[in-house]
C-alpha cells in the first residue's frame, strides 16, 4: 500500500515538475511576439509575412514545452499503471 | 467499459494505416479536385488565348478593311472631283461656244442690218436721184416749153442738181 | 468521481494484431467527407464558371498552387494536392473534436504516420539534390565526431512534428475531459437539492466548454494544421536546395 502511494505521489510530483518546462516556451514566444510587434510597427506593410514567420517560430519554440507536456501526461496517465503493475 | 488503447502508445499497424489514409486522400484530392480544376483552368487559359488571337486577327482585318475603304473613298473623291472638273470644263466650253455663237450671230445680224441699211440708203438715194432726175427733167421740159433761155436756166438747173447731189 | 483519459477505443480486432480503432473509423469518415466535398465542388465544371461551387473549387486549387509556388518555387507538381490532403485531413480530423467525436490527430500513431511520410519525402529530396555521398558527408560536418548528434537532429524533425500536432490536439482533449468532469461534479454539488433524476443532469456543462473548445478545437486545430503543412513545405524546400 505504501509503495503504491509513493509511486502515485512521485508520478504526480514529477508531472508537476515537468510542467516547469512550460516556462521556457512562454518566455520565448512572448519575446518573439514582442519583436514581431516591433517589426510590424516599423514596417506595417509587411504585416502578413511577419505574422506568418512569427507563428512558425512560435510553433517551433513550443516544441520543448510540448515535450515536457508529453512527459507530464505520460507520468499521469501511463507511468502509474506500468509502475504499479511491476510492484 | 470499452476496450481502449493506451493514451500514449505506438502501434505499428495504426501508424501504417495513417500513412495509407494520407496517401489515399492525396490520390482522391489529386484525381477529384486538382486534376479537373487544373484542366478547366488550362482550358480557360487556352480559350482566353484563342479569344485574344481572334480579336487580334479581327482587328488587323478590320484595319485592312478600313484602309481599303479609305483608299476607295479617296479614289471616289478624286473621281468625282475629276467628273465635276470635266463637267464644269465642258459646261464652260459649251458656254463659251454658245456665247461665241450668239456673238457671231449678233455680229452677223448687225452686219446684215448694216448692209441692209446701206442698201436701203442706196436704194433710197437712187430712187431719190431718179425722182429728182425725173423732176428735173420734168422741170426742164416745162421750162423749155415755156421759154428757152438756155443759158440762165442751165446754170440754175445745174446748181439745183449739184445741191441735190450734195444733200444726198 | 473518476476521470479516465485513454486512447482511441478499439472497435474490431483483426488477425496479425491489427486493430481497428475509433481513430481509423473517424479518419475514414473524414476522408469520405472530403471526397464527397471534392465531388460536390467539381461536379459541374464549366469553362465559364456558373455558380459558387466552381468558384470555391477554383479558389482552393489556385490558393494551393500559389502557396506551393511562392514557398517552394516551380517544379513541385504533386505538392499542391499533397499539402492540400495533409492540411484538410489534419484540419477536419482536429475539428471532429467539436462534434464530440474522438479526433484522430489526438492519437500519436496518426501524427507519427504523417510525420514519417514527411520525413521520407525530406530524405528523398536530400538524396536527390546531394546524392548519397553528399548527404552522409553533410552529416559529418563540422566534425566527424558530431555525426551522431546530426543524426539525432535528422530524426528529431519527424518526432517533433508528430509530437507538436499530437500534443496540441490531445491537450485540448485532455483539458476538455477534465473540465467536463469538473463541471459534472460541480453541478452535482450545486443542484443537489433538485428532486430525483433532475439532480443528475450536469447543467453547468452547457456554456463554459464552448469557450474552451473555441480555443482548443478551432484556433489550435487551424493553427497546428497550418504549422504542420508549413513546416513540411519549409523542410522539403530546404532539402531540395543545394547547399
Amino acid at each position: 500500500m505504501m509503495e503504491k502511494a509513493i509511486v502515485l505521489a512521485a508520478c504526480a510530483i514529477g508531472a508537476g515538475i515537468s510542467m516547469l518546462g512550460g516556462i521556457g516556451p512562454g518566455i520565448g514566444e512572448g519575446y518573439a511576439v514582442g519583436k514581431a510587434c516591433e517589426a510590424i510597427g516599423r514596417q506595417p506593410e509587411s504585416k502578413g509575412e511577419v505574422t506568418t514567420t512569427m507563428l512558425m517560430g512560435c510553433a517551433v519554440a513550443e516544441t520543448t514545452g510540448l515535450y515536457s507536456l508529453i512527459i507530464g501526461l505520460l507520468l499521469i496517465f501511463v507511468a502509474p499503471i506500468t509502475f504499479l503493475n511491476r510492484l | 467499459m470499452p476496450e481502449t488503447l493506451e493514451f500514449l502508445s505506438i502501434n505499428f499497424w495504426q501508424t501504417l494505416m495513417a500513412i495509407g489514409n494520407l496517401l489515399i486522400l492525396f490520390m482522391i484530392l489529386k484525381k477529384f479536385l486538382f486534376k479537373p480544376v487544373n484542366d478547366i483552368l488550362e482550358k480557360r487559359a487556352m480559350e482566353v488565348d484563342t479569344i485574344y488571337s481572334d480579336a487580334e486577327s479581327l482587328r488587323s482585318k478590320a484595319e485592312i478593311d478600313k484602309e481599303t475603304y479609305e483608299n476607295k473613298l479617296r479614289h471616289v473623291k478624286s473621281e468625282t472631283d475629276l467628273m465635276i472638273k470635266s463637267a464644269t470644263e465642258r459646261a464652260e466650253n459649251r458656254k463659251e461656244e454658245i456665247i461665241n455663237e450668239a456673238n457671231k450671230e449678233a455680229e452677223n445680224r448687225k452686219k446684215k442690218a448694216e448692209s441692209d441699211i446701206i442698201l436701203a440708203k442706196k436704194k433710197a438715194v437712187d430712187e431719190m436721184k431718179d425722182d429728182i432726175v425725173e423732176m428735173v427733167i420734168d422741170l426742164a421740159t416745162q421750162v423749155v416749153e415755156k421759154e428757152i433761155n438756155t443759158k440762165i436756166h442751165e446754170t440754175i438747173i445745174d446748181g439745183a442738181i449739184e445741191k441735190l447731189g450734195e444733200s444726198v | 468521481m473518476s476521470v479516465d483519459i485513454t486512447g482511441a477505443e478499439i472497435l474490431f480486432r483483426l488477425p496479425l494484431g491489427i486493430v481497428i480503432t475509433e481513430t481509423q473509423v473517424n479518419m475514414w469518415i473524414v476522408m469520405l467527407v472530403i471526397a464527397m466535398l471534392c465531388k460536390y465542388l467539381t461536379s459541374n465544371l464549366k469553362i465559364k464558371p456558373e455558380g459558387k461551387r466552381q468558384v470555391i473549387a477554383e479558389y482552393i486549387v489556385n490558393l494551393a498552387n500559389k502557396f506551393i509556388k511562392d514557398n517552394m518555387g516551380p517544379g513541385f507538381k504533386n505538392f499542391p494536392p499533397f499539402i492540400a490532403a495533409l492540411f484538410s485531413i489534419s484540419l477536419f480530423s482536429s475539428l471532429l473534436g467539436l462534434l464530440g467525436m474522438y479526433p484522430p490527430t489526438a492519437d500519436l500513431n496518426t501524427t507519427l504516420g504523417w510525420a514519417v511520410v514527411v520525413f521520407i519525402l525530406i530524405l528523398y529530396y536530400k538524396f536527390k539534390t546531394n546524392g548519397f555521398g553528399g548527404y552522409f558527408k553533410g552529416l559529418m560536418e563540422p566534425l566527424p565526431i558530431l555525426a551522431p548528434f546530426n543524426l539525432i537532429g535528422e530524426f528529431s524533425t519527424p518526432i517533433s512534428m508528430a509530437i507538436r500536432l499530437f500534443g496540441n490536439i490531445s491537450t485540448g482533449v485532455v483539458i476538455s475531459a477534465l473540465v467536463y468532469a469538473a463541471l459534472a461534479w460541480l453541478s452535482g454539488v450545486v443542484f443537489q437539492w433538485l428532486p430525483g433524476t433532475l439532480a443528475n443532469i450536469p447543467y453547468l456543462q452547457l456554456g463554459l466548454p464552448a469557450i474552451l473548445s473555441l480555443y482548443f478545437d478551432i484556433f489550435s486545430s487551424v493553427l497546428q494544421s497550418f504549422v504542420f503543412c508549413m513546416l513540411t513545405i519549409l523542410y522539403i524546400s530546404q532539402a531540395s536546395t543545394k547547399e
